[in-house]
This record gives C-alpha cells, structure tokens and sequence, in this order.
C-alpha cells in the first residue's frame, strides 16, 4: 500500500499554517498581563530586542534545519535532531520535539472547548436564551461571582470527575465535538486539513479581532467613572515604567513571552519545515509567521484586552485580574466587561470564537509531529498513525479532564513539559545548529532558495547569544521555579501520577525512537548526517 | 494616557504592522510553483 506524500499546497498555506500554530490564547491574555506587570509601554524595548535578538533568529534555525531533515526523508524532531546533531544523543533529545506538541495538546484541547463553549453561550444570549447569567444591573461583587461560578462548574474547578459524572456535562459535549473537529482535520492530512483550515481560519481570527477591537475603541466612558475612558485604558497598558526594567525579571519575562509566543522549541516549526522543498524560502517564510503573530500580539491583544478591563473595572479591578492569570482574566473577568458592554453578547461571541480558532489553529500543529514520527518510525500510514495519536491523546486529554480539580494536572504539565522542556529542546536545537551543525553551514542551507538574506550579525547570536541566554534560562528556571514544581509533586498525588503518565510517554517514544533507528538505518538513510548536504532520501 | 504612552503604543504598532505588511507583500509578490505528488516511503 502505498500513499501519497504529504506537501504543502503553496507557500502562504505553509506561513499561515506556522503563523496560526504560533497565535494562541498567550496572545490575547497573556501578552497584555505580561507587558502591564513589566514597565507598560516600556515593557517593548526588551520585547523588542527579544523578537529580534532570540524569537526571529531561532525560528530561521527551526525551519532550517527542518527542511534540511525533509530532504533527508524525515519528518519528526528526534530523526531531524539526528541528523543535524550528527548522533544518537541529539536523536533521544530530540525525542522532546514530540513529547511538548502531544503533551500540551492533553489540556490544550480543553481550555480550546472551554472557549467554544463560551462562545456558544454568547451566541444564545444574543438569541435572549440565558447563557452565562452574569446580570448586569447587580454589583460588579455579584457578577464576579457569577462568572466564577459558572467557569469553576463548568472546568469542574472544585472537585475531580465532576465533569464526567452524574450524566452528560456540558463542557465534555465541548470536549469531545472539539477534540473530533481535531481528528478530523488533521486526518485530513497537511494540504487537505491543516493547511486548508488555516487559510480560512487566520483571515476570519483578523476580522473577529478588527470588529472587538473596533468595538473597544468606540466605547464610551463609564457614566460611574468618567476617567476610565479609552485613553486612559490605553494608558493603562501602554504608559511607561522605566524603572521596571532595571529588574532583570522585566528582561526574561520579555524573552519568556516571545519564546512561547513564536513557538520556537515546540517541536512544530521543525516538523511543518520538513514538508518543505529543496529551493523553497525559509528566511522570509521565517519571518512572515513570526511577523504575524506580533500583529495578533502587539496589534490586537495589546490593544483590547487590558483597555476593555480597565474602562469597566478601573485600575484596581483589572490589576487584580492580571494577577489572577490568563485564565482568570480570559474566562471569569472578560464575561464582566462584556456584560456592561454595549453589544455585549455579539462582541462576546465574536471573541471567544476567536479564541477558539486562535486554539485551533495551534492545536491542530500538535498532533501532526507525532503522527509523522509514528508514520515514520514504524512505516505506518495516515489512518493507523491518526487512530494510534488519537488514542494516546484521548487518553492523556481525558485525564487531565478528570482531574480537574484546582487544574492540578493541567498545570503539571503545563510547568514540565509546556514551559521547561520548550526551553531545553530550544537550547538542545540551536546548540545543534550553531556548533554541531556549524552555524556558517546551517547559514548557507538556509540561503537556498532565500527570497531575503540573513543579516551577517544573526552569525554571532545563533552561535554564541541564542545559546547563552538560554542556558541562562534553563539555570535561572531551575532555581526559581523548580523548587515549587517538585514540592507539587511531593504534595499531590494527583501531580506524582500525571508525572508517570508523562514518563509512560516517553518511555513510547523512546521505543518507536529505537524502532525507527533501526528501519531507518536498514533503509540505507543519512540518520547520523554524516554524508552531504546533496546526499538526498533515496527514492522509496 | 502620557505622550510617552503614546509614542511608545504608536511606534509599536506601526513596527508590527508595516513588518507584516512589507513580508506579505513580498511573499505574495513572488511566483508560486504548483506542488508535485510523489510516492511516500513511510507507508508500509
């Protein structure tokens, strides 16, 4: 049996597909937390110099050596990490390029179902049914814990299993319709459905944020506080600080919000480059995808958020909200602003279905890099690769939907596997790159086919700052944030035991790594890279 | 909103924009090859 070979359509669909990979809800929740935590409008000078000096450098590595992979016959990061790491060792760490993407899909699928639903429940407002029942008449105190209460039932916030017991819960009706559209698409395969969905999706995301974004900066003052108007929510968020960036935490939070912003160290871009061919342009693609996800970041997430809030809540209220968390600004704050907003319910349905294609659009980037490694490593097709991942995923996603209490397996993995090991597999690739690869050579394979040239300066930050910073990183998370990680998990049980179900995944991943080492190497492929740039996958 | 507050949103939008706009353009601007099927290896 033989199938066709995945491609990508055209050259937009490609950009498109990486960019919507990259724009997800950190855009729109995080990003304006972030900046007003951290100096405001200052809060852009390290932004900036992050985009330019790590984000937009570190991808033009990824997509590099992704493509370089695909010439090769590979497809997956541990078989790309071989060979431009030259060896087993890259290969095993390489095994994270496909543990992050599958990992963070496990909850990701549900905070993107969280979002459809809420969308859902606006849309019936707008039809006069009772959606999330926040009454704007009553005290601000009310609504606040109207919308608590609805997200806490909803998520299944208090207590575990709650969602999946004593009948149907709604929010798994959003699960299982969001986690099929999923399947659905990326069975489709890259062309036909991941590539298809973003060209449609990405331009209908830019026109919900023009319309709420339209909307925020028509609104008009509070008749309650005439100074939380527009320009002061504007203020609010864009004002300087100065002094807050002679904290060096100003500085990593900036490089912190790039990195996860961009998708760098995810183990996508590496994967979506290797479909790529020969004489096709990386370093403008490159930087086209990260381009647009600052505009959906700077653009409209730093426009709409924090203004919104402000006007309705004041400075007081939208403070507390940032310091709540994404989720908490997202899911139980946002619903207040709408529900004193004119237009309300339209604005509210037209964001969260933003949202929910901003998930979407990244969600379905996770499950391809498994499916290619599984395709593969054992010489599987689409169908049996799309049954093994969804199984995995259904299994990895349930669970964090049982334990949903206080999102304690939620946020495990999203400490250990969505935040550390994004930056370990940064640090593993571009050390790869620039000095195993050779950062001279991996400068000229990303020339071929360049529609733009990178400029000579990239040479000494992807050799020695990209590197540097990131193994500052990884120091400074170890001693900062990897105390409280392990404490979690001598304190839960529930934390220990998500920990093993992320080891049993490794451990599979380990196998189909050793698997696929030995077919490839039967097969007579580069896995070591040991032979030239010209040396090509042989016809199969 | 202070006049800092202002040069700062201002000059950071107009950077994120006229860069996404100038890299469209010239992706758009160059000529697109039609993909070409071949047999895949990774299928048994």
């Amino acid at each position: 049996m033989s199938e066709q070979k995945q491609q990508w359509g055209s050259r937009l669909g490609v950009i498109l597909a990486v960019a919507g990979s990259a724009v997800g809800l950190g855009n729109f929740l995080r990003f304006p937390g972030q900046a007003a935590q951290n100096g405001g409008g200052a809060f852009m000078i390290p932004y900036f110099c992050a985009l330019l000096l790590l984000g937009i450098p570190i991808g033009w590595a990824e997509w590099t050596m992704g493509r370089y992979g695909g010439r090769k016959g590979f497809h997956s990061a541990p078989a790309i990490m071989g060979v431009v790491g030259k060896g087993r060792v890259a290969r095993y760490f390489g095994i994270i390029g496909v543990l992050i993407p599958l990992g963070v899909y496990f909850y990701y699928i549900l905070i993107e179902s969280w979002c459809l639903s809420y969308c859902f429940e606006y849309t019936r407002q707008l039809f006069g049914l009772t959606g999330l029942g926040i009454d704007a008449q009553a005290p601000i105190a009310d609504q606040a814990k109207v919308a608590a209460d609805f997200y806490d039932n909803f998520t299944g916030a208090k207590f575990d299993g709650v969602t999946v017991q004593g009948g149907l819960h709604e929010s798994v009706v959003f699960w299982a319709l969001t986690f099929a559209i999923n399947v659905w698409f990326v069975y489709r395969g890259l062309s036909k459905g991941i590539e298809a969905f973003c060209k449609w999706a990405m331009p209908a995301m830019a026109v919900c944020a023009l319309i709420v974004l339209a909307r925020v900066l028509t609104l008009p003052a509070n008749d309650a506080a005439p100074d939380q108007n527009v320009v002061t929510g504007l203020g609010y968020m864009w004002n300087p600080d100065f002094a807050a960036l002679k904290d060096p935490k100003a500085w990593m939070a900036a490089a912190g919000q790039i990195f996860f912003s961009l998708s760098v160290g995810f183990g996508v871009i590496i994967n979506y480059a290797s479909y790529m061919k020969r004489k096709d342009d990386v370093v403008l693609s490159g930087l086209t995808s990260s381009a647009t996800n600052e505009v959906f970041e700077v653009g409209f997430g730093g426009m709409i958020t924090l203004t919104s809030a402000f006007i309705f809540l004041g400075a007081a209220g939208t403070a507390a909200a940032v310091k709540g968390g994404s989720f908490s600004l997202g899911f139980k704050t946002l619903p207040i602003v709408f529900a004193q907003m004119p237009m309300g319910d339209l604005i509210g349905a037209l964001w969260f279905f933003m949202l929910f294609l901003a998930a979407i659009t990244s969600s379905l980037s996770m499950l391809q890099p498994t499916m290619a490694f599984i395709e593969e490593a054992i010489g599987v097709g689409r169908k049996l690769s799309t049954t093994l991942v969804t199984l995995v995923s259904l299994i990895g996603s349930f669970w964090v939907l049982w334990f949903s209490k206080d999102a304690v397996a939620l946020t495990t993995i999203d400490d250990w596997v969505g935040t550390f090991l994004i930056v370990v597999l940064a640090a593993v690739q571009v050390i790869c790159f620039g000095w195993v690869f050779g950062v001279d050579r991996g400068l000229a394979e990303a020339h071929e086919g360049a529609q733009m040239r990178i400029p000579a300066l990239f040479r000494f930050i992807l050799k020695f700052v990209a590197p540097a910073y990131l193994i500052v990183a990884i120091v400074m998370f170890c001693k900062d944030a990897m105390p409280g990680m392990i404490a979690n998990l001598g304190a839960s049980p529930v934390a220990r035991n998500t920990m093993i179900l992320i080891g049993a995944v490794i451990a599979g991943l380990m196998l189909l790594t050793y698997l696929g080492e030995k077919r490839w190497r039967a097969a007579g492929l580069d896995v070591d890279g040991e032979r030239g740039p010209d040396d090509v996958a042989p016809k199969r | 909103m202070t006049t800092l507050g202002w040069i700062f949103m201002s000059v950071s939008l107009t950077f994120v924009w006229v860069l996404c706009l100038w890299c469209f353009k010239r992706v758009l601007s160059a000529p697109s090859e039609p993909p070409k099927q071949v047999e895949d290896f990774h299928s048994a």
